[in-house]
């Protein structure tokens, strides 16, 4: 499991995802990567049919309200509902939420 | 400076299952002839030409300037997906008015076959090719489930109130021959309808055609008809919250007072909207933003949508007649309002029709569209 990273703008700490070359809110081009670890589903789809493919197998994404305020687009791969807390990391850029485990 | 006219509207066939012949420059051909002969020019008079489409790729818009013979003193190709008509419809009446060229084809259309859709739908930019596509999200599918999901929440909406606004669209679209559904749609079969993406049923999600649209506007009326059509107010937004918001409102909301301010009306001065209709839910955030919907009663209004009073998307839209891609989608919400202004939109034809509005909405960077457009078109 890789981390997912998001981008802090060193001036004024806004977070954004995806990569950004000029922060929207300063214009400042330096930004620090911040690792996401944690997130809350907020919306969640189940994606039935894919256009030109036949053997599709349902797969679900969800709208991610992330512990950094910020919102992604995730894949969800177990049981996860919405308000469901999730640990986030990437799979080669692509964000997915995993449930966390009862503690 | 002159006052342009959309002097002409054409289109070709749109059909689901297109054959070896239905190619886009045989599409774009068809449209074409039938937009000039439309707006009673000739071939030779067509001096500017904007054209939007993804399936003309290698070629470029000088490319079928050549093809289809045509020399040129302005030339655009636009890349805005479901605001390129808009776009293209700004630039070319600007074009015309300082002088640039005359008579400008504004040309778009779509035979990318689904294969070749799902192909663009996976790597339409490079946040849904890096971030989206791996996820299995479905396209734009994937992308407007979960706008509709938020749209639900907030104001307070079951699935089964976005019944009326697909009926309604089908019924306008049994009017329109070019429709590719034109059977009645009753509220049981939308809401049993098989899911595509939850809460989008197949209803919701728009049928990829192959055609092609074309409109022509010009310096000089067509005298040939009894009404002219100018563009009274124009707005564009790009970008407007760097995709931050939740998508339930669109860039409309940025510029909605300025649109009417500039066209001295209101809302209730419109008598015809073509509004963008690549998703349901898209089509009431647009609604809500330009004030059409009072309040954020959506509910109150899809109920009134039951009875067709309020003339939305008269040609059947996107989600009936099809989608020949965004781009020609587009043209056609703007060729639906020039016919009802002249009267001459067949059966379809609203009475006492002197404005209407067409907008565009496009371009799904990562959460939601990125460009909106619309403008009020006046018959005088
Ligand atoms: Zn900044």
């Amino acid at each position: 499991m890789e981390k997912l990273f998001v981008q802090k703008c060193s001036n004024c700490n806004k977070f954004t995802f995806p990569k950004k070359y000029f922060c929207s809110e300063c214009g400042n081009t330096e930004f620090d990567a911040i690792s996401i670890n944690e997130g809350k589903v907020e919306e969640i789809s189940v994606i039935r049919h894919m256009l030109g493919q036949k053997d599709w197998k349902p797969r679900k994404i969800a709208n991610i309200k992330t512990a950094l305020g910020i919102y992604i687009t995730a894949g969800i791969e177990d049981a996860a509902q919405v308000g469901d807390a999730l640990y986030i990391y990437s799979d080669n850029g692509a964000p997915i939420g995993k449930l966390m485990e009862e503690k | 400076m002159f006052d342009p006219r959309i002097i002409g509207v054409g289109q070709s066939i749109y059909t689901r299952h297109p054959n070896d012949e239905q190619t886009i420059q045989n599409l774009m051909k068809d449209a074409v002839l039938d937009a000039l002969k439309d707006a009673n020019l000739k071939h030779q008079e067509i001096d500017g030409l904007a054209i939007a489409s993804f399936s003309i790729t290698p070629d470029s818009a000088i490319d079928i300037a050549w093809r289809f013979g045509l020399s040129l003193n302005w030339l655009l190709q636009d890349t805005n997906g479901g605001s390129s008509a808009m776009n293209m419809l700004g630039h070319a009446s600007r074009a015309i008015k300082t002088g640039d060229a005359n008579n400008i084809l504004i040309l778009a259309g779509d035979a990318t076959g689904l294969s070749g859709y799902a192909k663009i739908a996976n790597s339409y930019n490079s946040a849904t090719r890096d971030h989206l596509a791996p996820l299995g999200h479905g396209g734009p599918n994937g992308v407007y489930s979960l706008v509709t999901s938020r749209q639900m929440k907030k104001y307070n909406l079951k699935k089964s109130d976005y019944a009326n606004l697909l009926i309604s669209q089908r019924n306008w679209a049994s009017k329109n021959p070019y429709a590719v559904y034109k059977k009645e749609l009753t509220e049981e079969e939308y809401n049993s309808a098989p899911l595509v993406a939850d809460p989008l049923c197949r209803y919701d999600c728009v049928p990829v055609v192959a055609g092609a649209y074309a409109i022509i506007i010009s310096r000089n009326e067509n005298e040939r008809l009894e009404r002219q059509v100018r563009i009274r107010a124009f707005e564009q937004s790009f970008n407007y919250e760097n995709q931050e918001g939740d998508g339930t409102a669109t860039g409309i909301s940025t510029f909605k007072d300025k649109l009417f301010g500039t066209a001295k009306l209101a809302p209730v001065d419109i008598g015809v909207l073509s509004i963008y209709d690549d998703y349901p839910a898209i089509v009431l955030a647009q609604l809500n933003d330009l004030g059409i919907i009072k309040n954020g009663k959506f509910r109150d209004y899809l109920e009134g949508m039951e009875q067709q009073t309020q003339a939305v998307n008269t040609w059947g839209g996107m989600l009936s007649a099809g989608q020949p891609g965004g781009m020609a989608g587009g043209l056609n919400g703007i060729g639906e309002v020039v016919l009802q202004l002249q009267n001459r939109a067949g059966e379809r034809q609203l009475n006492n029709v002197n404005f209407g509005i067409a907008t565009g909405y496009g371009m799904t960077l990562y959460r939601h569209g990125g460009t909106v457009a619309a403008t009020i078109l006046e018959a005088i």
